[in-house]
């Protein structure tokens, strides 16, 4: 088997699935942050409202596999629909932690912060998002894993490259040897992402692993 | 001068469960006054209005004359009986952040009165119960109210610390002559440390039972 191992073929195909990953990741944390904060900002009547709520949950049960026709038909074959596979599936822990870490700032604190009379986009930049941090890394730490699912799913599908792609061109060749190799490091490579995550939060959040509260 | 005029609160929805009945106090600029009463009496409830978290269902909050009623601002500041410090601020920027102009030599003068002279780059999850509530104290005095309101704020610390703390919120209140309303439900917590002691009643709708004016040592 590893006669016929394309090393520098093998190392590409990462590298192109792990780039897509990192896109739509990115692009998930930013949009997801945004859009779960402007959700915790809703006057108290609207996210109550049972179709606001179900605008808001209801986009995130079909899964990322399902989205993949209509990506294909609205963006074609290519970078971007990656992307935005990836994007989907990261999008929905991302934006659900966020606003689930918002909606559980203590009172206390929101009382507190109100008292030193920061309001408006600094409440929401100075309190309730550095608050929210341990949920919103949650959040990252799921969403990755999903787009990493989201993105071997996609390359299956409609990949020109990747690990996904290698896998289908493997089978397709009945190279089962080499079909292990790739879920092997698609295995190595998620819980290395999942790991750098983990990194990240200890040093972007340190107080969080001193004890928080 | 703090005055609470007439305050009546019910809770949401049910104005004929009147939580507090027409409750009138006035408090003088440099004074400690305690307000006790049993749990679930409203004292945290009137705490709250006094700050501006909630708003009465009748009656004003005055300061200096400036109707502050439901409007959470500077000049009321409250010490949680919860935690209510920024678990993502280290010690020194906690009470910086809190001074309308941070200025850092105040910062080093409130932290050596509280006792926090080298935890200045600790997070409050790094810092013991005493040393939090010691911390929130500090901040508490850079924001440089005209009203602290201690809600229960030691309650949940064993009663060697909480003895401590309030001997060094005596030594605070001393040295900076803030004017303060300590919440507690045990007179006993007041000695040596208010001017006077308000009782709120056990029967509901609570109202103020009686004032009790204690020597201080």
């Amino acid at each position: 088997m590893l006669e016929i191992l394309d090393l520098p073929a093998l190392a590409l195909n990462c590298l192109f699935s792990i780039s897509r990953v990192m896109a739509g990741v990115s692009m998930a944390i930013v949009i997801g942050i945004a859009v779960g904060l402007s959700r915790s900002i809703l006057p108290a009547g609207l996210k109550r409202n049972k179709l606001v709520k179900f605008l808001f949950e209801a986009p995130k049960f079909p899964p990322p596999i399902a989205w993949i026709p209509f990506v294909i038909l609205l963006c074609g074959i290519g970078e971007f629909s990656a992307y935005i596979i990836v994007f989907i599936g990261a999008f929905s822990p991302i934006f659900t932690s966020t606003y689930d870490g918002a909606e559980s700032v203590s009172p206390a604190i929101r009382d507190c912060a109100r008292s030193l009379e920061i309001k408006g986009a600094r409440f929401l930049w100075q309190i309730i998002f550095p608050a929210a941090l341990p949920q919103i890394f949650t959040g990252i730490r799921v969403g990755v894993s999903m787009g990493w699912m989201s993105v071997i799913a996609a390359e299956m599908i409609s990949g020109q490259s990747g690990l996904g792609y290698s896998i289908q061109l493997n089978r397709l060749n009945m190279q089962y040897d080499l079909m292990t190799v790739d879920i092997v490091m698609i295995g190595i490579i998620g819980f290395l992402l999942f790991e750098s995550t983990v990194f990240l939060q200890k040093k972007i959040i340190p107080w969080h692993e001193a004890g928080g509260m | 001068m703090i005055e609470f005029q007439h305050i009546s609160h019910h809770y949401p929805g049910k104005p004929e469960n009147l939580i507090l009945d027409d409750i009138s106090l006035t408090i003088s600029k440099g004074e400690c006054v305690g307000l006790t009463g049993p749990s679930g009496c409203g004292k945290s409830t009137l705490a709250k209005i006094g700050a501006g978290h909630v708003r009465p269902a009748a009656g004003k909050v005055l300061v200096n004359g400036r109707d502050l009623t439901c409007r959470p601002n500077r000049e009321v500041f409250m010490i949680h009986q919860e935690p209510d410090l920024f678990p993502w601020q280290k010690v020194a920027k906690q009470v910086a952040f809190a001074m309308s102009k941070p200025d850092n030599r105040r910062v080093e003068q409130l932290l050596a009165l509280v006792k926090l002279r080298g935890f200045e780059n600790f997070y409050p999850g790094q810092l013991s119960g005493g040393m939090k509530k010691r911390l929130a104290l500090a901040r508490a005095l850079a924001v440089d109210p005209e009203l602290l309101i201690l809600d229960e704020s030691f309650s949940s610390l064993d009663a060697t610390l909480k003895n401590e703390l309030y001997e060094d919120l005596r030594r605070v209140w001393q040295s900076t002559g803030t004017t303060i309303l300590l919440i507690t439900h045990q007179s006993a917590d007041l000695a040596n440390l208010a001017h006077r002691e308000i009782r709120l009643s056990a029967a509901k709708p609570t109202t103020i039972s009686e004032t009790i004016n204690l020597v201080r040592t």
